[in-house]
């Protein structure tokens, strides 16, 4: 109950401190968002995206370039 | 009798309800049979409604024009779920069947090299590829136009110059730019597919048309590309084999990430927008309810005046 009470005097009394709250609410709100978006996006799509198929084309090209380096 | 309308039971309700039905005017208050009569004709009005939406539906489906081709076979494809993205390796081995298959007669005028980038190959990768092409490039000092390896601003090249041309190199039949071909075609992923694959030997009893080949999936079936994918036709540069069912997904997927470049980061904000406004809704509805609690547990009592003794 005092919880409550010490969030109401410290957030929602004033409406300053609710613009405050607001602001840096939704900054942390957006944060979490994109950050479990791409969590949930990049664990559901496991070895489809760009950034996991790009790895095993990258020591191909490594070999290349020694292989080119040397002619 | 007071006309307050919330301890009624269900029973009570019913009763009402058949009262009124039995006398058309009212034998409760004026209020309870217009509330009965409201109910009534927003329920009839909802079966009309849906009704009339069913019929037509219904009707609708008649129209559709699938009459002189084969039905198409849904395909698992790796992207169908709403938050499912593209296969990247697909899409990067479905550039290289078009460029050593498609490319010949079919243009892409509206994919550049530089959208590669990030998507199927690196930078280096694309820059490599690019110069290996040749780019009609604008008019020089003496008026004349000429050709020199392409860079990564460059958009595909096209394998004809114009429409004539590409219509007299295929027998008076214009191979349609696939760009945006699977937007530009019902069901394009699947249909694409099908096909692909779907050459065969026309059925016994069907008349041959000279020039063209049977399709049963092209409408009309008569279709004038011939049979373009078959069992190790070119061989990818990551070792996958290159069976002619392989081929024909993998240059599906890259047709399909051409037409929506857009899709995966389509799909990621699909789920950034269920994040953000389930809870959002649910706040609001509770909020809603907050608000208006005053109201909806209000209670209005009307007291008959005393008659007065003049």
């Amino acid at each position: 109950m005092s919880l409550t009470k010490t969030v109401y005097n410290l957030f929602f009394r004033r409406s300053a401190n609710i613009a405050l709250a607001t602001v840096i609410g939704v900054f942390a709100y957006e944060r979490i968002i994109n950050k479990s978006a791409e969590y949930i996006y990049e664990r559901r799509n496991q070895g489809k995206l760009w950034k996991h198929v790009q790895p095993q084309f990258k020591l191909k090209t490594d070999e290349d370039e020694e292989e080119n380096s040397g002619s | 009798m007071t006309s307050t309308l919330i301890h009624r039971t269900a029973r009570q309700h019913q009763q009402i309800f058949f009262s009124i039905l039995r006398n058309s005017s009212s034998s409760a208050s004026s209020q309870t049979a217009s509330r009965w009569k409201r109910l009534a004709y927003q329920i009839s009005g909802g079966l009309l409604t849906a009704g009339a939406v069913g019929y037509a539906w219904a009707y609708s489906q008649a129209v559709h024009a699938s009459g002189n081709k084969a039905h198409l076979v849904p395909l698992p494809w790796s992207f169908n779920g709403p938050f499912d993205s593209l296969d990247h390796a697909s899409v990067r081995r479905g550039f290289e069947v078009y460029k050593q298959v498609c490319a010949a007669c079919h243009s892409m005028k509206f994919l550049a090299y530089r959208h590669l980038v990030g998507v199927t190959h690196t930078e280096a990768e694309v820059k490599a590829i690019a110069a290996q092409d040749q780019i009609t490039d604008g008019p020089d000092d003496q008026g004349n136009m000429f050709q020199r390896p392409g860079k990564l601003t460059d958009y595909m090249p096209s394998p004809y110059p114009n429409d004539k041309a590409a219509k007299a190199g295929n027998g008076g039949a214009l191979p349609p730019d696939l760009s945006l071909i699977t937007l530009g075609r019902e069901d394009g992923c699947n249909y694409i597919f099908n096909l692909l694959t779907g050459y065969q030997d026309q059925p016994a009893g069907v008349k041959g048309e000279p020039g063209l080949h049977y399709n049963p999936y092209f409408s009309g079936g008569w279709i004038a590309m011939a049979k373009q994918l078959y069992d190790d036709q070119i061989e990818y540069s990551d070792g996958t084999k290159a069976t002619e069912s392989q081929l024909a997904k993998d240059v599906t997927e890259f047709l399909k990430w051409s037409a929506e470049r857009d899709h995966d980061d389509r799909k990621k904000l699909a789920i950034k927008a269920v994040l953000i406004f389930v809870p959002l809704v649910v706040l609001s509805y509770h909020w809603k309810r907050v608000k208006w609690a005053s109201l909806k547990s209000r209670k209005i009592a009307f007291y008959r005046p005393k008659p007065k003794n003049d």
